[in-house]
């Protein structure tokens, strides 16, 4: 046997224990749930992927009307362990052959020798779980589909209940280790009958039946297609949606970073109706299919690059839901009932009532519903600002309107190459602001924002913003810039979309006011595992998204928090005097804007997290400013770009096993 | 099949067509040069000349980004949080110089070669960093200029009086694929890869040494080729007929004669191919060893593997034994033959990797991509060994002083081998452009690698 540095051993058990012991931090992590959801009154058994999850013993899901319990725990054997086992199986071959010299080891894949292998194994000492874990790591091997991704390679079993009267949607789930509670994955609660698919299905294709709407749950793996029919009738206005992305929207290891789904549509004749890859600009593809003749119809699902992996989870949702595809306006004011006109299918009305009496400033989803069945959720943004109706353009594709400061202007750009100009009276030295709500609200528009003086000199542009805090925007494409008038005088702001498009969904909010200073908190990461002990702490980081220029501190403190729960820190710093010197620098300030807290717990039960709120605190104009900071998570896109991604609750934990009972 | 007859009766082929009719084998691709092909460019007069240190360049390839922590820049004092296990670098026989300490015989022989720790350039895309290093061109120009074997390769081919049967320009012995090595330059600059493996029983040569085909089936099949060549004889005297028996008889020279030998590592001594280690990598560097000492101006090993977003130190564990045992094995033996002063060793790749190292899922301790700051070691040919050029600062995350960029690597050693730094090539467009910039950055200038360079 080579002799080994003891040193080079030394270190290398100083790394992986210190890698446990980040993980130990984290609460382990989960990277997928399949399947990915279940309808309301039924229970749903389902895999959870992901690392660190050893003696993983509960489940947390956010809401109300679903519970889970955790059934079983699997672990991969790695090399020496399955080694091991099989060095056991051949010694006790080798101890019956004493006594039965036609014993001998077998093919351990070969079915037809299970028996001989079962008696061996009994010989061996090695129970059944043994015996599938062996055969597990022996399939995973041979089998090219079979990646090995230590990050999704432990599975916890989980049976989910799902009420009847479950409000449908997204939920979190988390599971709960002896290290803490995991991150967060999607689980949803659907209206209609699900199924889950059988493989393969990549020739003979499962069937959805004909009493829509009907879910399909599905996992691709590489290379891998799925075949699903349906019967549909004549006259139908069929939505098939394919929910991947926004089931697991970030993929650190991939590239694109997400599941791709691309869905065919054929006809029982192999005839190609339709393909879509995406839906407007999600990920996610989105058919609208009107139902030509009765027929049994073929939906394929694959991704876009024939990937695949066990996190490539997808919900194929087929039939006559409702489905908003844009609303107009975007938002309102807090002190009024709304009436927004809603663009879609299968709505049981074109307008939707949007209560937003006595809601502050920020975006509420609404939905739209067609007799029980809710539509997707849309954004709503509420704000105190007057608000006018963008006049239409005229047929030159120019629409020019006065306006007075501060408004909120709710447009749409009917028609590709419209530009929408809105003049103002402005006085020198005053500062101005105007940002573009477009795409964060779900509108396909790729805004265009410039300001130019009553002599058409620029005086300022901008295209893409950035904004930290949509987390789940991958192009960041709306606009906003700011300025200081040099003269009193006559302005134009324009508005346009960069890509020259435009219809019925390119709807925009635009803001034009003076500049609102304000902030928005993150806190990292959403769920805070502690070690128990006296005086027992741990830290996490808040980030701050600064709105209009706000450069002053920003406290943190805990809103109604129980006894024995404290935080301490320095409060967020104010920014440098000095502004960057060019975008790059200013990004890389604005990701750099944070700071650490400690957070010291009383004593807590393990698996029990208690839900904290963080609130942030600022000083603007002499005023306090509070805001609830928004827990999230920082996940990686395809090696390289970073994203904030909110959940719904932030989760302090303890680690340990829960005290049996 | 396109032929243009010129005045002459000169018939004037395209390589492809050639070969379609299948009038000369695939060997006949290496002496293409002398079918009169034009290349998309002409290799201009250098604007002076400079005396050459070296006659040869092997450039090491490490494709996917090295380490540089974890290589030829560590950083034990920056925690566990950055050096992971290599904690306890080797010294080596130069004073106040480290490197990884899975690498003890490349220790012993640092006088030899010297690290360029201030690497910069900034991009963590491969390809888009594996062309800046390889050109020494930022991009962006609307041009795609050529990697410095082709340049190398121009100045010192067939155009330049080499004579050799191996083309100028080898590539040990896969093309990286995500590159054009050649750029605006053309075909006539493209390197040969051999394909194959050289530590496998019998190395396969593209167009040379095919499997299960013996030396004599190579004869057998020469003479039936010319039994059927009746193009041939219905043109006596015609010129360009000359020129291709003439590549007939180079190619089956180096099929069947002493040149395409030096792809016969058998009869390297053994106790020399276990100096190398058995492994591709090793064996390629020892390729590498025989085809300068036959005069190939540029050899290029593209060893790949290092891009270790995952499982970064057992993957180390595997690549920096065998990269130890072959680099020493080279530089060592081309010190004793009295080759090192001649042929320039480049190591390195498209850049480094995160220092600090990525515990989290799914990387679970691994390195990314890091432009920022990487390493790249380089030895004879004129460079003098045992000196650092430029540092990284103490996690290994920015340069700390001197910064080196792609074009001062490049420049400097197109300077060893006698080709003007400042002499511009001419694209397929008729532009003049310098083979690489003499300024990559004005705010923080790098510059020739003087300290390491003779006068």
């Amino acid at each position: 046997m080579r002799k080994v540095s003891f040193k080079i051993v030394a270190s290398v058990l100083a790394l992986v224990a210190s890698m446990t012991f980040s993980w130990a931090q984290n609460g382990g992590h989960i990277g997928y749930v399949y399947p990915a959801g279940g309808q309301q009154g039924t229970s749903v058994t389902v895999k959870v992927g992901g690392q660190a999850l050893k003696g993983v013993f509960g489940v947390y899901m956010s809401g109300d009307g679903v519970v889970g319990t955790v059934s079983d725990y699997f672990r991969p054997l790695n090399n020496t362990q399955a080694l091991i086992l099989t060095d056991k199986l051949k010694a006790a071959a080798q101890k019956l052959q004493t006594t039965d010299p036609k014993v001998n080891l077998p093919n351990l894949d070969d079915p037809s020798k299970a028996a001989l292998i079962y008696r061996i194994a009994q010989e061996a000492g090695l129970t059944d779980k043994d015996l599938m874990a062996l055969a597990e790591y022996r399939n995973s091997r041979r089998d090219p589909k079979k990646q090995q991704n230590q990050q999704i390679e432990e599975i916890a079993t989980v049976v989910v209940n799902i009420g009847p009267d479950a409000q449908p949607g997204f939920r979190e789930l988390r599971l709960l280790t002896p290290t803490g509670v995991t991150n967060a994955i999607h689980f949803v609660v659907s209206q209609a009958t699900e199924q889950t698919e059988v493989k393969p299905n990549d020739k003979l294709p499962n069937d959805l039946g004909d009493k829509l709407p009907a879910v399909a749950n599905g996992q691709i793996l590489p290379g891998e297609v799925a075949k699903w029919t349906f019967a549909a009738h004549k006259g139908q206005h069929l939505i098939i949606d394919c929910c991947a992305r926004e089931l697991v929207p970030y993929l650190a290891d991939a590239v694109p970073g997400w599941f791709q789904a691309a869905i065919e549509l054929y006809d029982s004749k192999g005839n190609q109706i339709d393909y879509a890859d995406h839906y407007l600009f999600h990920p996610d593809p989105l058919i609208h299919f009107d139902v030509p003749a009765d027929d049994k119809y073929l939906v394929v699902v694959h991704d876009a690059l024939y990937r695949g992996r066990e996190d490539f989870v997808y919900r194929l949702t087929v039939g006559e839901m409702p489905l908003v595809s844009s609303i107009f306006p975007l938002g309102g004011s807090p002190s009024a009932h709304a009436t927004v006109k809603a663009v879609g299918w299968n709505l049981a009305s074109d307008k939707i009532s949007v209560d937003t009496s006595s809601r502050p400033n920020g975006v509420y989803p609404i939905v739209a519903t067609s007799g029980k069945i809710e539509s997707n959720p849309v954004p709503f943004a509420v704000d105190g600002l007057p608000e006018i109706v963008a006049k239409e353009a005229g047929e030159d594709g120019t629409a020019v309107e006065r306006v007075t400061l501060p408004v909120i202007v709710n447009g749409r750009i009917s028609q590709p190459r419209e530009v929408h100009t809105f003049r103002f009276l402005g006085k020198a030295g005053q500062k101005i602001v105007a940002e573009v709500y477009a795409r964060r609200l779900n509108s396909p528009m790729d805004s265009a924002l410039q300001l130019t003086d009553s002599h058409g000199k620029v005086i300022a542009f901008n295209d893409d913003a950035v904004d930290l805090g949509a987390g789940l925007v991958t192009h960041q494409a709306d606009s906003y810039l700011t300025a200081t008038l040099p003269a009193a005088g006559s302005y134009d702001l324009s508005i346009w979309d960069t890509q020259s498009k435009g219809g019925v969904d390119f709807v925009y909010r635009l803001r034009i006011s003076p500049p609102r200073p304000d902030f928005d908190l993150r806190i990292l990461p959403s769920a805070l595992n502690i070690r128990r002990g006296p005086n027992a702490s741990g830290t996490f980081t808040v980030q701050a998204i600064r709105r209009d220029g706000y450069s002053g501190p920003i406290e943190v403190r805990l809103k109604d928090a129980p006894a024995g729960f404290v935080v301490s820190g320095a409060p967020i710093p104010a920014l440098p005097d000095k502004p960057a010197a060019d975008a790059a620098s200013a990004a890389k300030a604005a990701a750099g804007d944070k700071a650490t807290f400690k957070l010291t717990v009383p004593k807590m039960q393990p698996g029990q997290p208690v839900t904290l709120v963080l609130q942030g605190k600022a000083m603007i104009g002499g005023v306090p400013v509070i805001h609830d900071a928004v827990p999230a998570d920082d996940q990686m896109q395809a090696f390289a770009y970073h994203h904030l991604v909110p959940t719904s609750a932030w989760l302090i934990d303890v680690m340990g096993s829960p005290v049996a009972k | 099949m396109s032929i243009e007859h010129d005045m002459n009766m000169t018939i004037r082929l395209s390589r492809r067509e050639a070969i379609r009719c299948g009038l000369y084998g695939a060997a006949g691709l290496l002496l293409a040069d002398h079918l009169n092909i034009p290349a998309y460019a002409e290799a201009p007069q250098p604007s002076k000349l400079i005396k050459p240190r070296a006659k040869s360049v092997i450039q090491l390839w490490m494709w996917g980004g090295p380490s540089h922590l974890d290589t030829f820049d560590p950083k034990p004092g920056a925690g566990a949080d950055f050096c992971g296990p290599f904690n306890a670098p080797a010294k080596t026989n130069v004073d106040g110089i480290l490197i990884n300490e899975l690498m003890p015989e490349l220790a012993k022989i640092a006088n030899k070669y010297s690290i360029i720790r201030g690497m910069t350039h900034g991009n963590n895309g491969h390809e888009t960093a594996a062309y800046l290093v390889q050109t020494g061109n930022k991009g962006g120009d609307g041009l795609v200029h050529p990697g410095l074997g082709a340049i190398v390769s121009l100045y010192k081919g067939y155009d330049a009086g080499y004579k050799g049967l191996i083309p100028p320009y080898v590539v040990m012995t896969q093309l990286l694929g995500r590159f054009s090595e050649a750029g605006f330059l053309g075909a006539k600059a493209q390197p040969f890869a051999t394909g194959g493996d050289p530590n496998a029983q019998r190395f396969l040569v593209e167009g040379v040494i095919a499997d299960g085909i013996t030396d004599q089936r190579q004869r057998d099949r020469r003479e039936l080729m010319h039994k059927l060549d009746t193009l041939g004889a219905h043109m006596p005297g015609s010129a360009q007929m000359a020129s291709f028996q003439q590549c007939d008889e180079a190619a089956y020279d180096l099929i069947l004669g002493d040149a395409g030998k030096v792809f016969d590592l058998s009869t390297e001594k053994p106790e020399v191919r276990d100096m190398y280690g058995h492994t591709t990598f090793g064996q390629s560097c020892l390729m590498a060893r025989r085809l300068v000492e036959r005069g190939v101006p540029f050899v290029s090993i593209n060893h790949g593997g290092w891009d270790t977003h995952k499982e970064n130190f057992p993957v180390m564990r595997r690549k920096l034994p065998e990269l130890d045992k072959a680099m020493s094995a080279l530089l060592k033996d081309l010190s004793d033959r009295g080759l090192l002063d001649s042929t320039v060793v480049w190591w390195g790749g498209e850049f480094g990797r995160t220092p600090r190292v990525m515990m989290e899922e799914p990387w679970n301790g691994g390195r990314s991509h890091w432009g920022s700051v990487f390493s790249s070691v380089v030895a004879g040919g004129g460079f003098q060994g045992g000196h650092l050029v430029g540092e990284s600062n103490a996690t290994g995350e920015e340069v700390k002083s001197r910064p080196v960029y792609p074009s001062d690597v490049v420049r400097s050693i197109c300077e060893l081998m006698g080709i003007d730094p400042d002499a511009t090539l001419t694209t397929p467009q008729g532009q003049a452009v310098a083979i690489a910039p003499s300024t990559w950055s004005d705010v923080k200038p790098g510059g020739r690698l003087s300290e390491i360079m003779p006068g």
